[in-house]
């Protein structure tokens, strides 16, 4: 009966719209915008501003990515390559760094991109106290001029991936910036990379059309909008109705369905994402090694990744993702044994002590499920669980100022792609985030931040993720695959590191 | 009337500094915004100046202090997250918004007298029923769902309208209905029972006595009378679309003010907080006075003093 209804209602509302329709939308969309290869793509929200020294949201990010180049840029592989700088050598172990800026690369005022102003951009990030992007330069001491086309930065402890920290910090030009003023700058931005910003509708549209001057040629596509649709549902509609070309991070459950439609694709792919559970070993609750450990074991992680996040997800024994660099394929996920967990806590005499579980539940996709999942698996071993959903703005400063008190989960995707950073964030005293620490762990860490050869490097660090697997220090969960949802006219793959360069991107067939 | 009305706007001022007091303090209870500021690289010592650098290490009197000395000159400080001031922020959203919710509210409440006078006039019990049942179904769907059914019919079906976003007039139709019909399935029931409280009335009956017709006495003898109640709830109930229908503005991807008050709210951006709430609750004051002096013109009764 409300069925029929609902019917009848729609439609008498569409015979009185089909006029108004026929007017508006379909008249928008004519041959002469068909000739435009453009993109359109989905983001959950809309940047905050168009000046990239004072924000860090990967979101913004993703457009600032299109707009501004850096002295150099992570490889679709992960790998890091040359952009603004040429080359680059390192001196006094990873603590002197010289970058070679190519010449000829210019902003999208016609004005060269000069050394000067990749020092000032620099300089300027140092002094504000305020700017989010200052602690990605917490170690640089100084910076120099070098000749009439190098920048040195000196550094006050050895950094072995400065290289790849560079590509967090997008290059300005000092003189437009400075005639504009930062709230100018912040909505008509300038920059160097492969498009230029039209128009900046807030909460709307970022639009962006192709630099024909780009030094690295110009793109594939003329116009570039990024959208923002803040809820799912919304952005499958968008990509179902073929108003949407590119959805990122779908979820699981929107895979299966959206795939069946006619006109669009899934793309899959691993991400640099890790999903992991983390204890504060100084509670004496958590102290004891073999309780940690009987958590690990009574987790399912195949079945939480085949079953509940429908294949979305691999089981993974480390923090780093495979696709960082530092990650170690010979260390395996923690077998699911629930008799061994239970002989465990019988050895620790577990007497249905309280454990709090805390998590942030909208930060990344089927967190809330996921953890419903593990707090299920340890009161099948008859650990007792509490669990404390909270919202991530809730959650992020508790993780922050190390003020989890008892089990949590938490999720990090290393945008630059080299797990120095979970070291750095997960593992080292001085810094870390993380509870479990010793002094052994932080040699090696120091130890790879000066090693130049890679291979061993990769070995250093991979002798911290045994002893955090050996320890349970942590109980990682799963490594997330990632969907985007497609148009077919568009060919196009999605990157391991969440991020959107068009630069070299798509390329656009038909409509 | 003067002293009445600048008696009323002193109120109003009373009641816009109560709620900006309010969202002062209960702001600062949500949690601390610095950490959610910075990357997760940042160290305790970056936290902490920048905590000193937005001024919120100081005492929460003083805090207040210089928040309303600057907010008597019309400064709400600048954004948290972006380079603008937040007063600006909102502003900026608030044609978008007025055009969703008065949209939707003429409409809804046009449809609403169209159907409620229809059914009246021709007494028709079959129309009466058609009409419940439509409002009743709809105020049954909540705003959220039939947002998404309004998109799955006409623009991934269909491809008729445009889904998301704001742009010309194709782009307000899918929201304003949405609100729309929920405000005409209100005003209907409304004016419905209002027109039926005035239907036993004396001078109803006497009208008829007179030998006037049913269509005049409806129109010129009820319809005023049924007034009264609708400008009151509507008052209301225009004062809250202004606020940003916050729903609708999300399923639509529509940029106005609602929306930016509750992403402001998860980031913690104080001042863009505060601003939105100043406007909206301006906003709805002053509906408020105008539907006093409105009740005042239309019923006699009401004296002002």
């Amino acid at each position: 009966m409300t069925q029929q209804w609902e019917r009848m209602t729609f439609i008498r509302l569409a015979g009185a719209l089909t006029v108004a329709s026929l007017m508006g939308f379909a008249a928008s969309t004519t041959a002469a915008q068909a000739q435009e290869r453009r993109l359109v793509v989905a983001q959950s929200a809309d940047v905050l501003t168009l000046d990239p020294s004072v924000n860090t949201a990967a979101l913004a990010i993703n457009v600032y990515l299109n707009v501004y180049d850096h002295l150099t840029q992570i490889n679709a592989d992960g790998s890091v390559g040359p952009s603004l700088a040429l080359s680059w050598d390192i001196a006094d172990g990873a603590k002197v760094w010289t970058f070679k800026v190519r010449g000829g690369a210019k902003f999208h005022d016609g004005t060269l991109v000069t050394v000067d102003d990749i020092i000032w951009t620099y300089k300027k990030i140092l002094a504000d106290a305020k700017s989010p992007v200052r602690p990605y330069l917490k170690n640089v001491t100084a910076i120099d001029k070098i000749g009439a086309d190098s920048v040195r930065f000196t550094l006050d402890t050895p950094f072995i991936t400065f290289d790849r920290q560079v590509t967090l910090v997008s290059v300005l030009p000092q003189k437009a910036y400075e005639a504009l003023g930062p709230e100018k700058f912040s909505v008509q931005p300038i920059g160097s990379g492969p498009f230029k910003v039209v128009r900046w509708v807030k909460d709307s549209m970022v639009e962006l059309v192709a630099n024909a001057d780009y030094w690295g040629g110009a793109p594939q596509v003329d116009r570039v909008t990024f959208r923002p649709v803040p809820t799912e549902a919304a952005r499958a509609a968008g990509l179902a109705s073929g108003e949407l070309d590119i959805v990122p991070v779908l979820p699981p459950t929107l895979v299966a369905s959206l795939s069946q439609r006619p006109g669009i694709r899934i793309e899959k792919v691993p991400s640099n994402r890790t999903v992991y559970v983390g204890f504060n070993v100084t509670n004496p609750g958590l102290a004891d090694v073999k309780l940690r450990r009987a958590i690990d074991h009574a987790i399912d992680r195949e079945a939480i990744t085949s079953k509940l996040l429908r294949g979305m997800g691999t089981p993974i024994g480390q923090i780093p993702a495979p696709v960082l660099f530092g990650h170690d394929p010979a260390i395996k996920a923690t077998a699911y044994d629930p008799a061994r967990s239970r002989q465990l806590l019988a050895e620790v005499g577990y007497k249905g002590e309280k454990i709090v579980f805390q998590y942030p539940n909208n930060r990344w996709a089927f967190a809330e499920e996921v953890a419903q999942a593990i707090g299920g698996y340890l009161k099948a071993v008859g650990i007792q669980v509490e669990l404390q959903s909270m919202e991530f703005s809730a959650f992020f400063p508790l993780w922050l100022g190390n003020k989890l008190g008892h089990m949590y989960m938490f999720s990090l995707g290393i945008t630059v792609m080299d797990a120095d950073l979970i070291l750095n964030l997960e593992y080292e005293s001085e810094v870390s985030h993380g509870y479990w620490r010793n002094a052994e762990v932080d040699n090696l860490a120091k130890q790879q931040r000066a090693e130049t050869d890679p291979e061993q490097r990769k070995k250093i660090m991979s002798q911290v993720w045994r002893m955090s697997q050996e320890n349970a220090a942590f109980a990682p969960i799963y490594n997330e695959i990632q969907a985007y949802g497609v148009r077919d006219r568009v060919k196009w793959s999605p990157r391991p590191d969440e991020r959107l360069n068009f630069g070299y991107g798509p390329i656009l067939t038909g409509n | 009337m003067t002293r009445f009305v600048l008696f009323r706007i002193g109120q109003s001022v009373f009641t816009v500094f109560g709620v900006l007091t309010a969202a002062f303090f209960l702001v600062r209870l949500s949690g601390d915004p610095t950490a959610l500021l910075l990357p997760e690289q940042a160290t305790a010592a970056e936290v902490a100046a920048l905590r000193t650098e937005l001024g919120l290490d100081r005492p929460l009197w003083l805090q207040y202090g210089l928040f309303l000395g600057k907010a008597l000159q019309g400064d709400f400080g600048m954004s948290f997250r972006q380079h603008s001031s937040a007063l600006g922020l909102v502003l900026e959203r608030l044609p978008a918004t007025l055009e969703l919710a008065l949209t939707a509210f003429v409409l809804g409440i046009g449809m609403a007298f169209v159907a409620g006078l229809a059914l009246r006039l021709s007494g028709s019990r079959r129309l009466r029923a058609l009409f419940y049942w439509i409002a009743f179904v709809r105020q049954a769907i909540p705003i959220f769902w039939f947002g998404l059914l309004m998109i799955l019919l006409f623009s991934v079906s269909l491809r008729w309208l445009p889904s998301l976003g704001r742009g010309g007039i194709e782009h307000l139709i899918l929201p304003a209905l949405t609100l729309a019909t929920f405000e005409f399935a209100l005003y209907l029931r409304l004016l419905d029972a209002a027109f039926s409280e005035q239907q036993t009335q004396d001078y109803v009956r006497t009208a008829y006595a007179k030998g006037q017709t049913r269509a005049r006495t409806i129109l010129q003898h009820m319809l005023p009378n049924a007034l009264l109640p609708i400008v009151t709830v509507a008052g209301i109930n225009l004062g809250v679309l202004l606020g940003g229908a916050v729903v609708t503005e999300t399923v639509f991807s529509w940029p106005g003010v609602g929306r930016l008050i509750v992403q402001s709210v998860s980031q913690r951006d104080y001042p863009v907080i505060i601003a939105g709430i100043l406007v909206t609750s301006v906003v709805f004051v002053l509906i408020n006075l105008l539907v006093d002096l409105l009740y005042a013109v239309l019923d006699p009764r009401v004296r002002l003093s």
